[in-house]
């Protein structure tokens, strides 16, 4: 997703891995491309939520000074900068971190209520707090409300100052409203209401478009023969409460159990307990927007910090961890949904001399479990508050998954391995995905376009309030809640998001379904292969589990292990290989039954690459535009989704590199270097 | 040679390596193909595409920058060249508008000579002294001072 590149997140790399900052990209993007004449939009959309909930600093949709009387302020409480646009002043107080200290900011806070509104952005203190402090929370510090209290009290902390616990933004709404979109936005996107983007009616009443349901009780085969054998998502019912242990397990259980582990949430690294603030904090502030008569649902909750005079985070950091998934696996908290748990090879026409147990079908439902511990990450712990979520991504190296909440629904919109999303961005290679919003930015932008293009067919009697009807019904659309679990087959474009705070657990595997794909993708795209170990003592050490986690420098180096290696010696290129050989001593007839599904999938590609060029060759004048268009692309990053899976600890920047230097090294061993690029992932 | 024709109907012709250091007027020319017709450029005026012009010879020949905006802003430093300072030594008035020009061209390494030069101006100040500076006119009663006083506490005996 997004590059790392917006005023707000340029920065992010310093944070590492998970960040880049999905949630928060927006500034460059636009600073980049907007003149200052070019933000007149919201306010027609947007009165009646301003009137519903005013921002805290009386900020106003840019529209609404044409209604506005008296003169307006913009030229006397921002002075001669008033010329710029919004975006720029922005971009100014934002980029120059080097130049504009904190102290500064807080100085500009002070001059006047317009620079008050600009120099307090939460977003400006957000990557302030990433950039200054690495994004580590520090549990004796906390969050403190807001990103600005909350960066500033890091920021004391390292000078030996005190810092009150109780410090507050000033409780300062400016009388005379200060009209801007850019300002505006965040606090837009943070009242869109979810409920706009539910699937529409129940289940049943739009069986084209809703992500199939089965019951707890399907048997394996039954399972496996309708939905990964056909590379089908499917959301698996609650079975028996008692089968799932930890069923219920919210936040706050999460933090009574792990209190002082330390987790990574994107740009943020903090231990459960301060998420937990943090997370509390984001659903109290939601509902208290939400419902003018405050804040009930959280209130027991105690010790929640928040404050007011801030807008809440629109998209919040999402707690998405891989080590604390261990620790609950020894604690019997980490439950496969039974269908997945084994994998039957009848559905897949294995020759085979021996017959099938049941400990051979566990083996072959997680494959990858032959690499032991230089397999990738591959379980993940997922918290986070109403609206937190993953914007569009496939998982990585082929892999499928299934998720079951604890606590808490789920959003999912998936579309088809060949279907990218609107308003999404993927390089001609599939290795980079680019999306130049956040993921509520996303659906405020593009949902509607997205059910229009991929919704139900005109046919379905389900269209409703001028959206759907017309699409091809790719877009398949449900809730996921507490005991279900959806699975996501390889290849899947999948966007989640939290409509209540809600714990998960996730899981990456690859079962004979996805087996010839993956080796397909291991054979023949190493260069985007991720997230292996090839360190003993960095994935040993961590798999124990046992001792406390150390923030910083002793795991940041142990992350870049696998970036340092480069070229002829990047050792993902053996991975299909020892993969290939491991499964060969596992059981040959199975790596023949692998090897020749592979062969057919090796076929397929090669004719949907001559189909390619020969269009290409249709039509030369294309070509240069394509080329252009690739350039542009390769200016994007992974998403923080996607270098959170792979584990990395670095940001768009050497992601970029590396795939530069990877793409050399294939044509050095003799593929064609644009032999693969086309391939529509 | 191209031709670049402003808001007040100015007429400016120059070399292509110099009108490309522009990414917009680049990408203008790319579309186009060779064309002998003015390149209207309706945001800005003649004395500023002046001064934007001069920056452009002058950097005519610097490799391009970073495609990559992350590693650039890594790289961002705080120094601006010899040249450069002088070159932006000019009144805030034309400061911002070359800032708005280089914002709208999309000419990266100036935007962000005209940005830093802001930045720096700003550094350093008390809140009375950038309200001097950019002529900013004080709305916060004495009451509300004294809350903002204690809300940036931390940063008042830096």
């Amino acid at each position: 997703m997004p590059t790392a590149t917006s005023s707000f997140n340029g920065s992010n790399s310093a944070a590492a891995a998970a960040s880049s900052g999905q949630p928060h990209i927006r500034a460059t993007k636009k600073t980049k491309r907007s003149h200052p004449a070019s933000s007149s939009s919201a306010f027609a959309s947007t009165s009646s939520l301003s009137l519903s909930h005013p921002h805290p600093l009386n900020i106003k949709p840019a529209g609404n000074a044409l209604l506005a009387s008296g003169p307006p302020s913009r030229y006397l409480t921002l002075g001669s900068l008033a010329i710029l646009s919004d975006d720029l002043i922005t971009h100014v107080i934002t980029a120059y971190s080097n130049i504009l200290t904190p102290s500064d900011l807080c100085a500009l806070s002070a001059v006047s209520s317009a620079w008050r509104a600009f120099a307090n952005q939460e977003g400006v203190w957000r990557n302030t707090f990433i950039e200054r402090h690495g994004g580590i929370m520090k549990p004796e510090i906390g969050w403190r409300g807001s990103w600005k209290m909350t960066c500033l009290a890091h920021l004391a902390e390292q000078q030996g100052k005190a810092f009150p616990p109780s410090s507050r933004l000033a409780s300062i709404r400016p009388s005379n409203p200060f009209y801007s979109d850019s300002l505006y936005l965040p606090h837009r996107l943070s009242l869109l209401p979810l409920s706009k983007y539910l699937p529409t009616g129940s289940a049943g009443s739009n069986p084209s478009t809703a992500i199939p349901r089965i019951p707890a009780s399907s048997s394996l085969a039954d399972f496996h023969a309708r939905y990964p054998a056909l590379n089908k998502p499917v959301i698996i019912e609650a079975p028996e409460e008692s089968s799932i242990a930890g069923l219920g397990t919210s936040t706050e259980g999460l933090k009574d159990k792990y209190s002082s582990r330390w987790v990574r949430a994107e740009a943020i690294r903090t231990t459960v307990s301060v998420y937990a603030q943090y997370s509390h904090c984001c659903e109290k502030q939601q509902s208290a927007i939400a419902r003018a008569d405050g804040d009930e649902d959280v209130a027991r909750v105690a010790e929640v910090r928040y404050d007011p005079m801030t807008v809440p985070d629109e998209s919040p950091f999402y707690l998405f961890d891989s080590e604390i998934p261990s620790q609950m696996a020894a604690d019997g908290l980490w439950t496969v949904p039974q269908q997945i748990l084994q994998c039957p090879s009848s559905p897949y026409q294995i020759q085979r001399s021996s017959p099938e147990s049941a400990q051979r079908q566990q083996v072959e439902a997680d494959l990858f479990s032959l690499l032991s511990s230089s397999r990738p990450d591959y379980r993940w712990l997922i918290a986070g508050p109403t609206r937190s979520g993953s914007g569009w991504h496939k998982d990585p190296n082929y892999t499928s998954a299934w998720n079951t909440p604890l606590s808490g629904r789920k959003l999912w919109l998936m579309l088809p391995p060949h279907v990218a999303p609107p308003g999404v961005y993927v390089s001609e290679d599939g290795a980079e995905v680019t999306a130049p919003v956040s993921l509520i930015e996303w659906l405020d932008d593009f949902y509607v376009e997205t059910k229009r293009l991929h919704g139900p067919p005109s046919s379905s009697s389900s269209a409703r309030g001028g959206i759907g009807g017309g699409g091809d019904g790719q877009l398949l659309e449900g809730i996921c809640g507490p005991g279900e679990t959806v699975y996501v087959p390889s290849g899947w474009w999948h966007l989640v998001v939290n409509l209540e705070e809600s714990v998960a657990l996730t899981q990456n595997f690859v079962s004979l379904a996805e087996l010839p794909e993956v080796l397909f993708f291991m054979k023949h795209k190493p260069e985007q292969v991720s997230g292996f170990k090839f360190s003993k003592t960095s994935s040993e050490g961590r798999e124990e589990g046992s001792q406390q986690q150390q923030v910083g420098q002793e795991e940041e180096d142990q992350e870049e292990d696998e970036d340092e290696v480069e070229g002829d010696a990047d050792p993902r290129r053996g991975l299909y290989d020892v993969f290939l050989g491991k499964l060969k001593v596992y059981d040959e007839e199975l790596a023949t039954w692998a090897l020749q599904k592979l062969a057919v999938i090796e076929e397929r590609e090669k004719a949907t690459l001559e189909a390619a060029r020969r269009e290409r060759e249709a039509g030369a004048a294309d070509g240069s535009i394509k080329r252009k268009r690739k350039t542009d692309e390769e200016e994007g990053g992974l998403t923080w989704w996607d270098k959170l899976k792979a584990g990395e600890g670095n940001a768009g920047a050497e992601a970029g590199e590396q795939d530069k230097t990877a793409g050399g090294a294939t044509f050095a061993m003799g593929l064609a270097e644009d032999e693969l690029e086309d391939v529509p992932w | 040679m191209v031709v670049l024709e402003t808001s007040d109907s100015e007429r400016f012709t120059v070399d292509k390596d110099v009108a490309e250091r522009s990414v917009l007027i680049k990408q203008m020319l790319d579309d186009l193909g060779d064309t002998d017709n003015p390149i209207p450029l309706p945001n800005v005026t003649s004395n500023v595409l002046k001064k934007v012009l001069e920056y452009c010879g002058h950097h005519r020949n610097d490799p391009a920058p970073p495609a990559d905006e992350a590693e650039e802003s890594r790289k961002r430093t705080t120094d601006i060249s010899e040249w450069d300072q002088k070159f932006i030594s000019v009144d805030q008035e034309m400061l911002f508008e070359i800032i708005l020009a280089a914002n709208y061209l999309d000419i990266k390494p100036l935007l962000d000579v005209g940005c830093k030069t802001v930045a720096n101006m700003i550094k350093g100040k008390t809140p009375e002294e950038i309200r001097r500076l950019f002529n900013i006119q004080n709305d916060f009663t004495p009451e509300e001072e004294a809350q903002i006083r204690k809300e940036n506490e931390w940063a008042e005996d830096r």
